[in-house]
C-alpha cells in the first residue's frame, strides 16, 4: 500500500469544492428531485458576485432551500454531471453565459483583448449567421476581423469547442430536448455578448 | 464608430504628453477624436489590439473624474480592459527611485476602512497622530485583469535590459486623497500590507477606474503607473525632476508591451 495510492484512484472525484462536499449527501439523496438557482444582481451598471442555491422537495412534499455558494466552477460541474438543471430556462441560460466565459479565459490570457473578441465574434456571427437576437447584438459591436495567422485556426477551434461544450452539457448532461437546449444556448451566448461588450450598459441608449 | 479593445486612462497634461511622446517616438498614432460624447486619442492599432486613450479629471471622484469616465469611456468604446497610467507615488526609497514603474497586482482602496475614538488615549497616540483608530481589516483587495498582469510580467522580463527604470508588482494603495507625509504613507502601508501583497504603491484614480468592471468575478483593469514622488514633504521638489521620467516610463512600458505581444507567437 502506497501513499501514492489515493492518486492512482479509479473514483472520478470532481475538483475539489467545499461545497461539493458539503452537498454531496444532499445531491445523493434526492437525485432527481433538485435544481439549481443561480443567482447574481444587476444594478444597471455592473453585476454582483454569483452564486449557486440548491432547491428540493423533501420527503414530506416540502420545499427547501440550500444556504448560499458562491459560483464555483468546480461545483457548477458537479452539478452538471449530476445532472442538476437550473430551475428556469432563462436561469439556466445565465448559468451556460458565465460557463462560456469562464472557459474561454484561458483564451483571453493567450491571445490577448484584440485576438480574443474578433475571434470570439467572428466565430459566433458564423455560427448564429440565422440568429436575429444574435445578429442583433453582433451589429453593435465593433470588433475587427481577425488575423488570419498561425493562432487563427487555434483560438477559432477553442470557441467552436467552448460552445460545443455547452450544446453538449445541455443535452447530455441535462438532457433537455433539442429545441429547449437552442433556447438556451442562444439566450447564453446573448448574455455573454452583452456582458463583454457593455451592450446593456445604461450609459449605451 | 470609436471602437477599442484597450483603453489608457490619465488624468494630467503631462500623463498626456507623454504619453503621446512615447508613442510617436515608437511610430505610433495618437490622433485625436471625438466619439459619440466624449474625446478620445486613438492610438490605432498596436499588435491585435486596438488602443484608445481618455484623459479624465484627478481623482476618482468628482462628476469627470475616473469612476465616472471609466463607466461611459469603456461603454462608449466597448473596450474589454482599461490601463489606468501615469504618476504614483512610491513607498521605499530604499529599493524605488523616481521614473521607477509599478503595476498592480492588487488594489487596496484604504478609504474602506472603519474609524473610530481611540478610547485609550484622548490625546495623540502612537498609530495615529489625530486620537483615532482604524480598521483596515474589512478593506479589500481588488484582482485586476488576470490577461494584463500576465503581459505585464512576461514583458518585463523580456525588456529587463536597457531599460533605465524597474518594474515593481504588488500592492497599490488607491483613494481620493492627496498624500503628502510620509507618516501617513508608511502607516497605510504598514496596515495595509499585513494581509495580501506588499504595498508598493498609492496613486487616486484607480479605485474609479475599477468601476467599470461589469462583474466582481471578471475584472477589466489594471494600474500601471511610474514613481513621481514618496507621498513625504520632499514631494512637491520631487514631483517636479520626476513627472516627465514617471509618466513616460509608464507609457513606454506599457506600449512596449503591447507592440511585443503577439498572439501569433
Amino acid at each position: 500500500m502506497s501513499k501514492l495510492d489515493k492518486f492512482f484512484t479509479e473514483d472520478e472525484s470532481p475538483a475539489f469544492s467545499s461545497f461539493v462536499e458539503a452537498w454531496k449527501p444532499l445531491i445523493q439523496r434526492y437525485s432527481g428531485k433538485i435544481t439549481c438557482r443561480i443567482e447574481r444582481d444587476f444594478d444597471g451598471m455592473s453585476y454582483g458576485p454569483t452564486s449557486i442555491i440548491l432547491n428540493w422537495v423533501d420527503e414530506k412534499d416540502d420545499p427547501k432551500t440550500s444556504e448560499i455558494a458562491p459560483w464555483d466552477d468546480a461545483l457548477n460541474e458537479y452539478l452538471l454531471k449530476n445532472q442538476i438543471r437550473a430551475t428556469t430556462g432563462e436561469n439556466e441560460s445565465l448559468r451556460f453565459a458565465i460557463l462560456i466565459r469562464q472557459m474561454l479565459k484561458p483564451l483571453e490570457v493567450k491571445v490577448g483583448d484584440g485576438y480574443y473578441n474578433a475571434v470570439a465574434v467572428e466565430t459566433i456571427n458564423e455560427a448564429f449567421e440565422d440568429c436575429e437576437i444574435i445578429q442583433e447584438r453582433i451589429r453593435k459591436i465593433g470588433a475587427n476581423n481577425p488575423y488570419v495567422g498561425r493562432s487563427y485556426e487555434e483560438a477559432t477551434r477553442t470557441v467552436t469547442f467552448v460552445i460545443t461544450q455547452a450544446a453538449t452539457l445541455l443535452t447530455k448532461s441535462l438532457v433537455y430536448e433539442r429545441e429547449e437546449a437552442e433556447l438556451i444556448l442562444t439566450n447564453a451566448i446573448v448574455q455573454f455578448l452583452e456582458e463583454r461588450f457593455s451592450l446593456n450598459s445604461i450609459w449605451m441608449s | 464608430m470609436t471602437h477599442c479593445d484597450i483603453l489608457l486612462f490619465f488624468a494630467t497634461t503631462s500623463e498626456k504628453e507623454q504619453l503621446q511622446k512615447a508613442a510617436n517616438d515608437r511610430g505610433i498614432d495618437f490622433k485625436k477624436t471625438q466619439g459619440e460624447r466624449l474625446v478620445y486619442y486613438d492610438l490605432g492599432r498596436i499588435g491585435t489590439i486596438r488602443v484608445m486613450a481618455h484623459k479624465c479629471e484627478m481623482g476618482p471622484f468628482s462628476p469627470n473624474g475616473s469612476a465616472a469616465r471609466a463607466i461611459r469611456a469603456s461603454s462608449e468604446t466597448q473596450a474589454t480592459s482599461i490601463i489606468s497610467m501615469g504618476m504614483a507615488f512610491g513607498v521605499d526609497r530604499t529599493l524605488q527611485e523616481g521614473g521607477d514603474v509599478l503595476v498592480s497586482e492588487q488594489l487596496r482602496p484604504y478609504d474602506y476602512k472603519k474609524v473610530i475614538c481611540n478610547q485609550q488615549s484622548h490625546a495623540s497616540s502612537k498609530d495615529t497622530p489625530s486620537g483615532v483608530s482604524e480598521d483596515f481589516s474589512k478593506t479589500p483587495s481588488y484582482l485586476p485583469k488576470s490577461f494584463l498582469l500576465d503581459l505585464f510580467k512576461t514583458q518585463n522580463q523580456v525588456f529587463k535590459t536597457g531599460r533605465n527604470y524597474s518594474v515593481f508588482f504588488g500592492s497599490i494603495l488607491s483613494g481620493g486623497a492627496m498624500i503628502h507625509c510620509d507618516r501617513y504613507r508608511d502607516y497605510l502601508q504598514a496596515h495595509l500590507s499585513k494581509s495580501g501583497a506588499p504595498v508598493i504603491g498609492g496613486e487616486m484614480e484607480g479605485i474609479g477606474i475599477i468601476s467599470s468592471t461589469h462583474s466582481i468575478e471578471d475584472p477589466n483593469w489594471i494600474i500601471v503607473k511610474g514613481i513621481s514622488d514618496f507621498a513625504d514633504s520632499n514631494r512637491e521638489d520631487e514631483i517636479i525632476r520626476f513627472r516627465e521620467p514617471a509618466c513616460f516610463n509608464s507609457a513606454s512600458f506599457i506600449l512596449d508591451s503591447l507592440r511585443n505581444f503577439n498572439p501569433q507567437t
